[in-house]
């Protein structure tokens, strides 16, 4: 019995002890084997984030060195950059009308993709592929096939009696097609719809089932609640890459015409390397990682009111 | 920082035809080869046409911007109305690879149409030959304004290559000399002559051997006597996309032209003014 109570109260003396150089050691491998990524992390992203902050203070033309101008840079901006606002413009509306198209169209086709169907293998790798070709090569090939003279869209389309449209060149198309050209990259978005989908309990719908709900019931009381942290995170990113739109434009229409498509971050290019203008630039930089950050809060902040994660 | 042309950008202006669906009313305004041409807009159609019609876009000691004064507006006024005249709507003369900017007909757009152009240079016998070798075409210099005494059809040479000599540089002579050579020299002559372009030395254009046969090579070196070189500075790049929104304001019909150019001037004029503010420091 006494030496029960002696082993017992060692244990209790020693555990501690124990466990704290335990979770010592385990946090040391912990952020050894992570390392890699926060070196990464620290000197290319916090690193440039910080200095394009500071260079957005300066004067710098690149070939001499910066040189402090305070707030110079937000004054015209704000002040008297006409393109400032129209940049904005068009990056709100490509965020407006993309994200929701985009998620819209990634979930249906993630929904078509989650049934039991015979060569779904194939579909999906279909539908997956283009997700797969770099941004500037399916520009490149939009761009050609939406040529107004040569393409083969106005082509097929001149069968059904449409007359040749300038879809690069018109200030009315031009921002439309660059937002449809955007969506062939679905793939992405509708995988990790796929892989929410996939974690739906399916006991849920077969209860759905016996007490008579329809498809759409199923859907909406089902589906969609079940799935609302896999929306979150693709609404999240979608709204990050859109706000970052940049290699359509710089392809297809370089921005115009009469900057039709100039978006946020082709300006931010036309600033930092047409104009040589890095603090201007890095001034424009900031302001989108401000709206970034704020949208993204925002997000953040009411995705308590309609996520659900205690559901999956 | 002295400079000099190492390259010529020749030509910059002279134009191209392929036969010409002309307006016969604008053909009676500007004389030359091609006179109601669908010329160059874009990039260059507006300062050319200045500049051929004796105005200039700024002077030459970059403190003032003048493409907004009468020969600048006379000018815009008329690529307009040759434009109108061509086609319903701008952008149907637009490329989809530059949407309104840029070179906006390219020689591989030509495609059936009767199309007149301007190319920015020698190359432009190169690509014809390469891309549209099937188009029967004549080349004429850049054509001027009958009803003005100022206008001698003048181009505006605004590209081109350049050598530089930073103020900081440690043996500025040596670097002169070496800009001599590699431009002025017999053996700068014989590099051009070995890219079939011409040179800033009048007196190499003349070998035949650098014509190739080119029944043009005639109108080649005379625009380049007809070119006027137009001063740079580091705002340059933020001057061209002013002036290249002016022009699609007014081609897409978003402003008069004197409204266009007086507001582009004022915008230009900041810019140029803040330039030198800078400068004098």
């Amino acid at each position: 019995m006494a030496a029960r109570e002696l082993v017992e109260t060692t244990r209790a003396d020693v555990a501690p002890r124990r466990r704290g150089a335990l979770v010592r050691r385990e946090i040391f491998w912990g952020y050894f084997f992570i390392s890699p990524w926060i070196i990464g992390l620290l000197a290319f992203t916090a690193g440039p984030l910080l200095a394009s902050i500071y260079f957005g203070f300066t004067d710098y033309p690149i070939l001499s060195g910066p040189t402090w101008v305070g707030l110079e840079n937000y004054e015209k901006i704000f002040g008297s950059d006409r393109q400032f606002g129209a940049s904005l413009w068009n990056t709100a509306y490509f965020v407006l009308i993309r994200v929701p198209l985009h998620l819209s169209l990634a979930l249906a086709l993630a929904l078509l993709l989650n049934r039991a169907v015979r060569g779904l293998g194939f579909f999906r790798t279909a539908i997956y592929l283009p997700s797969m070709i770099p941004i500037v090569a399916l520009a490149v090939v939009w761009r050609v096939l939406l040529d107004p003279r040569t393409g083969y869209v106005n082509y097929f389309l001149s069968f059904a009696g449409v007359t040749p449209i300038n879809w690069l060149t018109s200030q009315e198309w031009a921002k439309p097609v660059i937002i449809f050209v955007s969506l062939f990259h679905v793939g992405i978005a509708m995988i990790i719809f796929l892989a929410g989908l996939g974690s739906v309990p399916e006991h849920l719908y077969e209860a759905a089932a016996i007490d008579g709900a329809n498809p759409f019931q199923r859907f909406f009381s089902i589906t969609l609640p079940m799935i609302t942290p896999v929306i979150l995170y693709n609404l999240v990113i979608d709204v990050i890459n859109s706000f970052q739109v940049f290699a359509y434009a710089f392809v297809m229409t370089k921005g115009g015409p009469a900057d039709a498509s100039l978006f946020y971050v082709l300006y931010i290019q036309r600033q930092a390397f047409e104009f040589f203008r890095m603090g201007y630039a890095s001034a424009l930089s900031t302001i989108l990682f401000l709206i970034i950050l704020v949208f993204t809060a925002l997000l953040m902040r009411f995705s308590k009111h309609w996520v659900q994660y205690d559901r999956i | 920082m002295a400079s000099a042309l190492a390259g010529a950008a020749a030509g910059a202006g002279f134009v191209v035809s392929a036969g010409l669906a002309a307006s016969a009313a604008l053909a009676g305004a500007w004389v030359g080869g091609a006179a109601a041409a669908l010329a160059a807009l874009g990039t260059a159609g507006h300062m050319q046409h200045t500049y051929a019609n004796g105005g200039k876009y700024w002077n030459d000691e970059l403190s003032k911007i003048t493409w907004n004064a009468p020969e600048g507006v006379e000018a815009m006024e008329y690529l307009l109305k040759l434009v109108k005249a061509q086609v319903p709507k701008y952008e149907d003369l637009a490329i989809a690879s530059e949407a309104g900017r840029k070179d906006v007909i390219q020689i591989t757009d030509w495609a059936p149409e009767k199309f007149v152009t301007m190319i920015n240079g020698s190359w432009g016998f190169f690509n014809m030959k390469q891309q549209a070798a099937h188009i029967d075409y004549s080349v004429f210099p850049f054509p001027r304004n009958a009803n003005s005494a100022n206008s001698k059809g003048f181009t505006a040479n605004s590209g081109g290559w350049m050598f530089s000599i930073p103020k900081a540089a440690k043996d500025k002579d040596a670097a002169w000399e070496f800009i001599k050579f590699t431009t002025t020299s017999e053996r700068a002559c014989w590099f051009v002559k070995q890219q079939n372009r011409p040179s800033p030395v009048l007196a190499c254009n003349e070998d035949p051997e650098l014509s190739r046969g080119n029944p043009y090579w005639k109108v080649v070196t005379q625009d380049l006597q007809n070119n006027v070189m137009v001063p740079h500075s580091p705002v340059s790049p933020q001057l061209q996309d002013i002036y290249w929104k002016m022009e699609e304001d007014v081609m897409f019909q978003k402003a008069t032209p004197k409204q266009a150019l007086d507001d582009a001037a004022r915008e230009g004029q900041k810019l140029l003014d803040d330039w030198n503010s800078k400068r004098k420091k």
